[in-house]
């Protein structure tokens, strides 16, 4: 007897770093999973692995800033699975650079990917939980949600933006059963953050193992309806966050 | 297999609430504890629920607000176990009134045992656990952390107080492998709530309420991470509670 037995969760950037971490942990505790990415290819691999030991995956390509391809991520889901229990708002892009070398352009994208996306998915999902009579909604927000690093303006200003979509989520859901928390992430063994790790060595900041957030995520996941973690920081003990500068 | 075999937790106001029920998921998972609380009976019938998972229970009367207390719990957790994993400071009190009436008094007694209890055993767990080469403490803060309610002046100055002693503590003890997080609970279901008043005492009619089991269950999974990793900070609260807006 999983813990998610029968739920029917949608992960967006499910096919690779925190959002396979958060697939594998549902997927164990017996979650229908939809993981949806823009590279098809990673996705199939990703479905392929995930369902080795058990259990259901689909994977739908699916690019979070567009909206037709959002409408029918949510489509595609009730056609298969005729509900949606749990959506984690987790696809996202870091994007560095100093504030006077930032073009509108990638300004602009990594709204559209960090913010735009996660609204779009929440606003459909809305539209199948308010009638279902409730749902979850799981927005990976980050550390930056909190404190900048140097050069992050895009990411950083996307994550406090996340912010307020989760608590205007909370607020807006709380009478219709449906409830958001957001998971905050530090520094976390994903594959782009590995390669960082491999481009800066010995200077490279600490990491935590991927399954930490997913397990975390899986915390959010199954606490009982009326329960919700609003939000929660999961990061490296010695990652310097704490302090000042 | 527990995930916490052969660790030993200290938990503070352990006898009632979400205490207990933190020392009750702990246990279910292998983890030898002592549980500390001022009310000597309360205190025994919990530890004896607690020992029933089959792990080594010692109950050890402490008022936190007692610098000596505090020092003899410590120790007296040093001589049966011999170590120090988990610290969980849940001891605390709730006292408010209207602002005008508060008493000096009343304002010292929230923040000797909230605020004061919670840094001495602080500084007697980094005592133990800075030599010992790490450890993790869980401080049980509140929503009121964040946001008051009313008559509760005394309460929310002392749990924003105790966010800043969770951060000063992760600071001084991150090169120590010491972790520090938070846990802030919304209106949970303990003995002291069952009247449906309000944490200040002020009637507010029934509120939504979180089980303890489930806000356990967040600091279970606080412990069981990895030593390297941390939950800095969670708020768990039920879903329909009157929090996320403003007023």
């Amino acid at each position: 007897m999983g813990k998610l037995d029968g739920k029917v969760a949608i992960i967006t950037g499910g096919g690779t770093g925190i959002g396979r971490g958060i697939a594998e942990s549902f997927i164990a505790e017996g979650g229908i999973i939809v993981i949806s990415g823009r590279r098809a290819g990673v996705l199939d691999n990703a479905k392929t692995e995930l369902e080795s030991g058990g259990g259901t995956v689909m994977a739908v390509q699916s690019d979070v800033t567009k909206e037709s391809d959002v409408i029918s991520l949510f489509k595609q889901t009730i056609d298969r699975f005729g509900r949606v229990d749990i959506l984690v708002n987790n696809a996202g892009v870091a994007q560095s650079g100093l504030i006077e070398d930032t073009s509108f352009e990638d300004w602009q994208t990594i709204v559209s990917i960090n913010l735009s996306g996660p609204f779009l998915c929440t606003r459909e999902a809305f539209k199948i939980m308010k009638p279902q009579g409730g749902g979850r909604i799981i927005n990976v927000g980050s550390i930056s949600a909190k404190v900048p690093r140097n050069g992050s303006v895009g990411y950083s200003s996307t994550k406090h933006g996340m912010t307020g979509l989760t608590k205007s989520t909370a607020l807006e859901g709380r009478e219709f059963g449906i409830s958001c928390g957001q998971l905050n992430p530090g520094n976390t063994e994903s594959e782009i953050m590995v390669a960082t790790r491999e481009r800066e060595g010995a200077n490279a900041n600490p990491m935590i193992p991927v399954w930490t957030q997913g397990e975390a995520a899986l915390y959010m996941a199954t606490l009982p309806p009326e329960a919700n973690v609003l939000e929660m920081t999961v990061m490296p003990i010695i990652q310097p966050f704490v302090g000042r500068g | 297999m527990g995930k916490l075999d052969g660790k030993v937790a200290i938990i503070t106001g352990g006898g009632t609430g979400i205490g207990k029920a933190i020392g009750k998921a702990f246990a279910g998972e292998g983890c030898d504890l002592v549980v500390a609380a001022r009310n000597a009976e309360r205190l025994q019938e919990s530890a004896a629920e607690i020992a029933e998972a089959g792990v080594r229970t010692l109950a050890v009367p402490t008022d936190v607000a007692s610098e000596a207390d505090v020092i003899a719990l410590f120790q007296l957790a040093m001589s049966e176990f011999g170590r120090v994993d988990i610290l969980v400071n849940n001891a605390g009190v709730i006292a408010g009134d209207p602002i005008e009436e508060l008493t000096l008094e009343k304002w010292r007694l929230v923040f000797s045992v909230n605020v004061d209890g919670m840094m001495m055993c602080t500084r007697e767990a980094f005592k133990i656990m800075k030599p010992q080469g790490g450890g993790r403490i869980i401080n049980i803060g509140s929503v009121a952390a964040d946001r008051p309610r009313e008559w509760s002046a005394p309460y929310t100055s002392s749990k924003h107080a105790v966010t800043g002693l969770t951060k000063s503590t992760a600071l001084d003890g991150r090169e120590y492998g010491i972790s520090c997080g938070q846990l802030n609970p919304g209106n949970t279901w303990v003995e002291r709530r069952a009247d449906g008043r309000s944490a200040s005492g002020k009637d507010m009619g029934a509120e939504p309420m979180v089980d303890t089991v489930d806000m356990a269950n967040a600091a279970l999974l606080m412990a069981t991470l990895p030593p390297e990793a941390n939950v800095l900070e969670m708020t768990v609260v039920p879903n329909t509670m009157t929090y996320i807006g403003r007023g």
